[in-house]
């Protein structure tokens, strides 16, 4: 038995948060951030910063959840961070609603929690970039 | 045989906001902040709170009874803990106190 790699199962090309959200994602921030944002579209980083295995088998792990964002071009309301705030809050709703149950070869999503709702965060303020942060808690019942 | 259980919210709710309550609070703040302390980088010194001449920085612990429960806030005044926490464009989050609540909680 190994444990499941939470950040591999939501990120990447097939990753569940880029299934869900038809956004691309990925671990790391790509070097070519700015590039994308500036073609109309969005960013999602997942990136694990603690957890552990009280119990065998099960899981826990507390990840960030950045979004990146530019404006909506077609909506001047909808500014950087409106559109990141947007995506943002659209993934806790998935997070927290469709992601326990997931089943990840090797093992199932067994609960999902929120540490800390979507917040705006600095990234440059030369760059018009909204960037939005949540943390989860996911455990995940390895077989 | 059947056992039957009677809750009393007034009694929980004395339970939430009690000073020993508080008490039990604080010391689990103060857990996070001794491992924030231990993680943290150093490079001036401030932000671990070693070295005030730059200003104030370094781990507090505030504590007492807030909604009807007791709660317990770590918190670093340094202008940057925020940056180091969460990162930038030029600085990979290092999650100094998130790291240290979830070691607390898994302990």
């Amino acid at each position: 038995m190994t444990y499941i790699s939470v950040e591999q199962m939501l990120a990447g090309p097939t990753g569940w948060l880029t299934v869900q959200t038809g956004v691309r994602s990925g671990t790391r921030v790509p070097s070519d951030l700015i590039e994308i944002i500036n073609d109309g579209d969005q960013y999602i980083q997942i990136r694990p910063y603690a957890g552990s295995d009280r119990t065998i088998t099960l899981d826990e792990v507390a990840l960030d959840v950045n979004v990146f964002s530019g404006p909506d071009e077609s909506d001047p309301a909808i500014t950087a961070d409106v559109a990141a705030l947007n995506l943002a809050e659209r993934i806790r709703w998935l997070m927290r609603t469709e992601l326990a149950g997931y089943v990840a070869s090797g093992g199932v999503v067994s609960r999902v929690e929120t540490i800390q709702r979507p917040c705006p965060r600095d990234w440059d303020d030369d760059q018009d970039i909204g960037r939005y942060q949540a943390a989860y808690r996911v455990t995940i019942h390895s077989s | 045989m059947a056992t039957r259980l009677r809750v009393n919210p007034a009694g929980t709710a004395a339970m939430l906001r009690s000073p020993r309550m508080v008490q039990a609070v604080k010391d689990r703040g103060e857990r996070v902040a001794d491992i924030a302390r231990d993680i943290s980088p150093v490079r001036t010194g401030r932000y671990k709170g070693i070295n005030d001449t730059l200003g104030p920085g370094g781990f507090h612990v505030d504590s007492g009874v807030v909604g009807g429960k007791a709660r317990a806030r770590v918190s670093n005044p340094t202008p940057y803990a925020a940056y180091l926490e969460f990162g930038t464009r030029y600085m990979t989050a290092r999650r100094i106190l998130g790291r240290a609540a979830e070691m607390v909680r898994s302990s």
